[in-house]
């Protein structure tokens, strides 16, 4: 079988929730081997997105390939192929960080050994170690994130979706995520990420969509989206910048 | 502060009633349910008015006992309490507790149970009224103190509870009150089948009443009746007790609110385990001693990590509780009427088996959101079904065991011991079957990881009495059909014994394979939405 040109294809989809459409009809390629950035304001639709390109979200029409095979009518060939770190939700929170990891290992079908190996190098790479033994409940936010993302690295996927991976994770942390990330994509892996951070995803991504109001604004490398200037410049022209820019006079002390 | 509140719990639950416009029907439900009881409540109030002075006085303090142990017990029991001044909403406003109590205070008042039974309360003091002026103001002023502190001691009981089951030491108390009680219904059962019924409320029941009386949970309930008697001084002792025990709850009630406002309770204990059990479970042999099999580890890892859910999550905890609480308290209450146990006490572990099984009919929605992970993992849903089917089998079996041997043996009918085990124990496997499925189908959105386990329900009500209701239709479909059996052994005899141990274990097990796999299949089928159902 030959390898498919993308590793993560989005076609027409659609997600309303009552009266409020989140995801307005997304098309979208995510070629394999690119460090993906997803980038739109508070609302665009991002999460909505990804969950449903994750199996997570049941979308209301339009269809999700990862790596050619239809998420939602093949959802067991599908996901192995990804792993995910999706953002805002609980975890198992009264298993340990060791636990939890072998827990989503073992979910994954990986054999004891293996689990035990991987466990305790990915403990050691994202700096965990403390939180092996403590209970996820006890967490920080930031060691939450990072045991979420041992969590979906545990079985080597092809394909990693991750939302706002940077969030709460602190400088040192976060520059041993980048590394992990960079190498992943270099052996040929895909990373997807949604972030707020525009230096981040400068920094980061050779491929950007920006997102707003559950549409795709545009999409394709970081150098034809961002054009002559930065992102961030790019980023407020599509998705438009604060209506009422009001001056809060009464928050100076002087 | 206090209109500040009040207009912020209205406003709360204008927005609930339109979001979710069958809650304002039940609400009206129940306060239809309430006047509805007001006739009743008049005509025994009026009866009670021509009784003596000590009738009334034990018929008040009988009743207001009841009614402060229902205050107490019903909030820790019971989720979908008014979660509309939650105290720890306040948290990240840093308002001290002594400006918000005043409003909390009154708010309490103002949910439809505080007026009903405020109302209850005047019409229990009211009986006082074919006496003087003064006995009848001494009933009132009694029985509305009294109220007073039921409302206050409901919330003090939930903040505090949900304080107790987080730590170790707080769920040995709970358990050690659980013992306690259980003791002290067994010692009404002894004093019953020694001297009889009539003794028992003659002398003991008398004791105890006399007892409550002097306390304050029942001094407000006698003062009128000292009054009666010319016992000036004991009436207004009484009458103090009452309001001292009132404002002494309101600032305990204060304390706990000022000590949630910063401390959450999201926290756990910050304890460490240096064993990682998953790995342990999935390593192990199965049971038949071969090495495990790819999808014999998956349902071992959900199992375990369940398991741990029912040891360590005061949400699974409180449950367990409630689980094991009512049977035995409900079965011990009719040993004490009955005046000993005979052989219809077996049907308490199947009470027990019958009351776990249907318990889990939301038994998903308490992983919350936490269960994207096995989503997003592609595990079949039969496996996981199966490994929480079997986490609740893991303490349910032995508990269910332990109650059948304690009623077989009280009862002292050994000869029964194995129908009425296999029975039990086929009911708690059929419900936990039938559960898996309105799981899967019904779920209603409860206290999310880390909140109260006695906080209101987040979700819709209606949602959750659809749930409930479905659930208790499965279960009184199939439970009988495991249950019928034994019955027919107690009426007829014979090969009924050896065809109820046959039918029960058959029946449950298979009523229990074909759950999970039903719950299974839906689970697949449904894994794109049941993360907005429960979270």
């Amino acid at each position: 079988m030959t390898t498919p040109v993308n590793a993560i294809e989005l076609r027409g989809l659609y997600k309303r929730f009552g009266r409020t459409v989140a995801v307005a009809g997304i098309d979208l390629d995510i070629p394999v081997g690119s460090f993906y950035g997803v980038l739109g304001p508070n609302g665009a639709g991002k999460t909505t997105t990804l969950s449903m390109a994750t199996g997570l979200l049941t979308p209301d029409a339009g269809s999700v390939r990862v790596y050619g095979i239809d998420l939602w009518q093949e959802p067991s060939r599908a996901k192995p192929y990804l792993g995910v770190l999706p953002d805002g939700l609980h975890t198992f929170d009264r298993l340990t960080g060791s636990e939890l990891i072998t827990y989503a290992g073992t979910l994954r079908g990986l054999d004891p050994d293996v689990v035990r190996e991987r466990r305790d190098d990915l403990l050691a790479a994202l700096d965990l170690g403390d939180a092996a033994t403590s209970l996820v409940t006890d967490f920080s936010a930031g060691m939450a994130k990072k045991v979420g993302l041992a969590c979906a690295l545990v079985h080597a996927p092809r394909v990693l979706v991750l939302d706002e991976p940077f969030e709460a994770v602190d400088p040192v942390s976060g520059a041993a995520i980048r590394t992990i990330l960079q190498s992943f994509v270099a052996s040929g892996g895909t990373v997807v990420i949604s972030s707020h951070v525009m230096a981040l995803v400068e920094r980061l991504c050779d491929r950007v969509a920006i997102v707003g109001k559950g549409q795709v604004l545009t999409a394709g490398t970081l150098d034809e989206v961002r054009g002559d200037g930065d992102l961030e410049r790019r980023f407020v022209e599509l998705v438009g910048d604060v209506a009422d820019q009001r001056d809060l006079a009464w928050l100076r002390h002087s | 502060m206090v209109a500040t509140l009040l207009r912020l719990r209205w406003r709360i639950l204008y927005h609930q009633f339109r979001r979710d416009w069958w809650r304002l029907l039940f609400v009206i439900a129940g306060a239809i349910w309430s006047l509805s009881v007001v006739p009743g409540l008049a005509i025994g109030s009026a009866r009670l008015a021509a009784e003596s002075a000590a009738v009334r006085s034990d018929a008040m303090l009988t009743l207001g006992a009841l009614f402060a142990l229902a205050w107490i017990v019903v909030p820790l029991l019971a989720t979908g309490v008014d979660d509309t001044l939650d105290p720890a909403r306040f948290a990240p406003w840093g308002i001290e507790a002594r400006r918000i109590m005043p409003g909390l205070a009154v708010a309490a008042f103002t949910t439809v149970p505080a007026i009903f039974f405020v109302a209850v309360a005047a019409v229990m003091g009211s009986v006082w009224r074919t006496d003087s002026v003064e006995v009848l103001l001494t009933g009132l002023a009694g029985a509305l103190l009294t109220a007073a502190s039921w409302v206050f001691s409901a919330r003090l009981a939930a903040l505090w509870g949900g304080r107790l089951i987080v730590s170790r030491s707080g769920r040995a108390t709970v358990i050690g009150t659980v013992v306690a009680l259980f003791g002290g219904i067994v010692a009404g059962a002894v004093a019953v089948r020694r001297d009889g019924l009539e003794s028992f409320i003659d002398y003991e029941l008398a004791s105890v009443l006399k007892g409550l009386g002097l306390t304050p949970l029942g001094a407000g309930f006698t003062a009128p009746r000292s009054l009666f008697e010319g016992d000036t001084v004991g009436a207004v002792w009484r009458l103090a007790l009452t309001a001292g025990w009132a404002v002494l709850l309101f600032f305990a009630w204060r304390s706990a609110v000022a000590y949630t406002l910063v401390h959450p309770i999201m926290r756990g204990s910050g304890s460490h385990r240096r064993d990682d059990a998953i790995l342990n479970a999935v390593s192990a042999p199965d049971f038949t001693g071969k090495s495990r099999t790819p999808r014999s580890r998956m349902i071992a890892a959900v199992r375990q990590r369940t398991l741990r859910s029912w040891r360590a999550d005061p949400r699974y905890l409180a449950q367990l509780v409630a689980a094991l609480l009512l049977p035995t308290v409900g079965g011990g209450m009719a040993i004490v009427v009955a005046g000993g146990a005979g052989v219809w006490i077996t049907v308490l572990p199947i009470a027990l088996a019958l009351g776990v099984g249907w318990g889990r009919h939301n038994d998903l929605a308490y992983d919350s959101s936490a269960v994207w992970l096995d989503i997003v993992s592609g595990v079949s849903g039969r496996d996981l079904m199966a490994g929480r089917l079997l986490a609740t089998l893991q303490w349910a079996g032995p508990a269910v065991l332990l109650a059948c041997i304690a009623a077989v043996g009280s009862a002292g009918r050994w000869d029964v011991f194995a129908p009425v085990t296999a029975t039990a124990l086929g009911v708690l496997a059929a419900g936990l079957g039938v559960s898996s499925v309105t799981a899967v189908a019904l779920p209603y959105r409860v206290p999310a990881p880390g909140e109260s386990p006695f906080g209101a329900d987040a979700g819709s009500i209606g949602a959750s009495l659809i749930g409930q209701a479905v659930s208790s239709l499965g279960t009184g479909v199939v439970v009988p059909l495991v249950a019928a059996p034994l019955l027919a052994a107690f009426m007829w005899g014979g090969g009924w014994w050896v065809l109820s141990v046959v039918v029960s274990i058959v029946l449950g097990v298979a009523v229990a394979i074909l759950g999970v796999r039903a719950a299974g299949s839906l689970f697949e089928a449904r894994a794109g939405k049941l993360i907005a159902a429960v979270s």
